[in-house]
């Protein structure tokens, strides 16, 4: 193969790109041939060294062009339309989810205050003495203290609880926020 | 050869290369195909990507009798690279041949 037609294969090969990208790549070529040439190598052998235009060609337009910019209105409508399918997603499934599991986590909180009272007022029960006299008051006191104890137990629990309930629902609201927006999940 | 591999080798080799120094593509080109055996065009869209990766930087520079050289040169993020793709050829190689000593073979095993 002659250095014309190498030339003129790689051009053809290459007319995907843009034409001052083509220029460059052959200019490349070009100086690779002058160089070669310049030192004597024959014609016949640098076209054979450098190998099959087609396939150098190849090399050049498979490379995955840059990603483009994407105009702002698909975007926005992907995220209105991620928003919506969420929405849905969250009245049918997440909403009635999270409403039973904020009712257990209310209805545990008043159990622990009821257990409380209840403690509080054996604690006090000597007082009741004044107008009822039949109460194993020593006894009463003793249950009402170790309930206020399993009150404090109950307490810390919930605290941590609470906690990881919060930052659940946290984490899941800011998740929605970024799709909406259009970001990935962090 | 995978060509992803063959690229990220390929890579590998070019920005080696230009540790010692800046070098124009004919040099790299007949250095590589002299040791790996590649075709010669093989290297320019590797220069090409290295370039639009800000790994390489070009200038031209005048030869003695002849058109103006373009002359590639290692950026500070190319060897950065370099020194990556270096460790993982590493940790490669080394996978592959335990692999093959493990096997007990020899590369002339004529069984």
């Amino acid at each position: 193969m002659t250095k014309n037609e190498f030339m003129s294969r790689l051009s053809a090969a290459l007319g995907a790109l843009p034409g001052p990208e083509r220029d460059d790549i052959l200019a490349d070529f070009e100086e690779h041939f002058a160089t070669a040439l310049s030192g004597g190598k024959p014609e016949e052998e640098v076209t054979r060294d450098l190998g099959d235009p087609a396939e150098i060609a190849a090399q050049y337009t498979s490379e995955a062009p840059p990603p483009e910019a994407e105009p702002v209105g698909t975007r926005v409508g992907r995220g209105l339309l991620a928003g919506m399918g969420l929405l849905l997603f969250d009245l049918i499934l997440g909403l009635p989810i999270f409403a039973t599991v904020f009712a257990v986590w209310l209805a545990l909180w008043a159990v622990v205050l009821s257990l409380f009272a209840t403690g509080l007022g054996l604690l006090l029960s000597p007082i009741a003495l004044l107008w009822y006299r039949p109460i194993p008051w020593g006894a009463a006191m003793l249950f009402g203290l170790s309930l206020l104890g399993l009150t404090g137990l109950l307490t810390m629990g919930m605290y941590y609880v609470s906690k990881c309930l919060f930052r659940g629902t946290a984490a899941y609201i800011r998740s929605h926020i970024s799709i909406i927006k259009g970001g990935r999940l962090s | 050869m995978h060509i992803q591999f063959k690229k990220g080798v390929l890579e590998l080799c070019v920005l080696s290369q230009l540790v010692k120094g800046d070098r124009y593509g004919y040099e790299l080109a007949s250095d590589l195909a002299r040791t790996i055996k590649i075709a010669d065009g093989t290297l320019y869209p590797v220069l090409r990507r290295l370039k639009s990766d800000g790994y390489v930087s070009t200038y031209l520079e005048e030869s003695s009798g002849g058109p103006p050289r373009k002359y590639y040169r290692l950026t500070p993020a190319g060897d950065g690279f370099r020194r990556e793709l270096h460790a993982e050829w590493y940790t490669f190689v080394t996978g592959v041949n335990r692999i093959i000593i493990e096997a007990g073979g020899k590369s002339d095993d004529k069984k």
